[in-house]
């Protein structure tokens, strides 16, 4: 049976993130799963869900009517903030009917319709009940890899607020451990500030308390014991992967946590090369990992 | 007051909030910004302060991790109510922060917010798109209607 998905790339990856577009793509051709380009897109909106509320839904009704033209019954945003961003507004707009009229009537200027039937999938549950944990241990999981201890960062776009569905439970998800010992490591299951922010929205305009929040965040993973921290949100990997070193300069106290994207750590499992899964990209100290793990 | 607020973002009725200040006590900019307590901004909003809060600088430290809303046992989203208070700033002209203003222009250019860049990578070798055989990212085929409608709605002449 071959394999289909509809993925949605965002603005952050195709702009910048390469590594995580290079590294979803390599994983999704070796797991053999055909990649559907979500053709005509643009950004989600989720920038402005507080400067500019409607420009937000206008954009974010736009993807999930694409989507809906496009013939999907689901799609995978790459991107915590997009995920977060059209699930949101899909709550939203089915609260507020005089908004569904409004926006339609902006779309309907370009001939689309938004009828809130596309499915949001975020890369997590895609991998855990799309994709299906069984299937990724089957392809994948080698107990040797059992002794390196690995922890996560969810993003809070993945999980919070709660009270939209989520894929997983917002206090306590385990469903990116588990697919993280799909793959054979050990996932530590919880470490303090494990559901925090990265401080990345911060960025724009306040830098330095971004980062603060970034060095604080990074500690406890240090402490934690983990030989390395995976992510499958670009913001948080741009913190704490690439800004690692800036917040360490202002905190004046070097963490060196190594960082990677799940998609490049699924990757390296498959048998793809670093360069493949974009491992050049990374700032953080990894090599110390990429020996462990080749051992 | 709280009125205009909700219409906004369509949040939770704040006037429920009894002040249990669990919002600020797992709130990760409250333990580093003396001056930011969401179970503050809540009441001040209550109590009608809200052109106190507009012009504050602290409304703009939240980081939108929505931890406060989450624990919040009366679901009064402190974050919403700070996302709304942004909006509100924004929409009297009160501050509308350049980077935001940037984005949404590129928006209506390019349907992205923000432009392709080169990379360098650990070596100091420059990327692009093209050189790592990345397909090209172009803008919506009709850019020129949704770029219209993005700049309406983001309130921005050319």
């Amino acid at each position: 049976m071959s394999r289909k998905l509809a993925v949605y790339w965002g603005c952050f990856t195709p702009t910048k993130q390469y590594a995580l577009e290079l590294s979803t793509r390599r994983v999704l051709e070796s797991l053999g799963v055909d990649i559907m380009e979500l053709k005509d897109s643009s950004c989600c909106g989720y920038p402005y869900r507080g400067v500019r509320p409607k420009l937000w839904t206008f954009l974010a009704a736009r993807i999930m009517a694409l989507a809906e033209d496009q013939g999907y019954d689901y799609i995978v945003p790459v991107c915590n903030g997009c995920y977060n961003s059209l699930i949101k507004a899909k709550h939203y707009i089915s609260e507020n009917k005089k908004l569904l009229d409004e926006i339609n009537g902006y779309l309907r200027e370009e001939g689309l319709v938004y009828r809130g039937k596309t499915r949001v999938v975020h890369v997590i549950e895609y991998f855990h009940d799309y994709y299906d944990l069984k299937s990724l241990k089957e392809e994948v999981f080698n107990s040797e890899r059992r002794k390196l201890k690995i922890t996560t960062q969810y993003g809070c776009d993945a999980i919070r607020p709660g009270e939209i569905p989520r894929f997983d439970n917002p206090r306590n998800p385990q469903k990116f451990e588990n697919i993280i010992e799909a793959l054979g490591f050990t996932a530590i299951r919880d470490y303090p500030r494990r559901l925090d922010c990265c401080g990345a929205p911060l960025m724009a305009v306040n830098p330095e308390l971004g980062l603060k929040v970034n060095w604080l965040k990074l500690r406890s993973v240090k402490m934690s014991g983990a030989e390395l921290l995976v992510t499958t949100c670009q913001y948080c990997f741009e913190m704490m992967d690439s800004r690692q070193e800036s917040s360490e300069s202002i905190m004046g106290e070097e963490l060196g946590v190594p960082v990677m994207y799940y998609q490049q750590l699924l990757g390296l499992c498959l048998g793809l090369s670093e360069k493949e899964v974009g491992l050049n990209f990374n700032m953080s100290p990894i090599e110390f990992f990429l020996e462990e793990l080749k051992r | 007051m709280s009125a205009i607020l909700k219409e906004i973002i369509g949040l939770q009725d704040p006037d429920v909030c009894y002040q249990c200040r669990r919002c600020t006590s797992g709130c990760p900019i409250a333990y580093l910004v003396k001056d930011f307590r969401p179970h503050r901004i809540v009441a001040m909003v209550n109590l009608g302060f809200i052109e106190e809060v507009l012009r504050a600088d602290f409304i703009w430290d939240c980081t939108r991790c929505y931890k406060c809303t989450e624990y919040c046992p009366q679901r009064v989203a402190p974050s919403d109510i700070v996302l709304s208070l942004q909006a509100l700033c924004v929409e009297r002209g009160i501050r509308f922060p350049d980077e935001y203003r940037n984005m949404i222009l590129r928006i209506s250019r390019t349907g992205f917010s923000f432009e392709e860049m080169e990379v360098a990578d650990r070596e100091m070798e420059i990327y692009d798109r093209k050189s790592l055989g990345l397909p090209p990212l172009t803008p919506p085929s009709k850019i020129d209607i949704v770029g219209k409608i993005v700049l309406s709605l983001g309130g921005i002449k050319e």
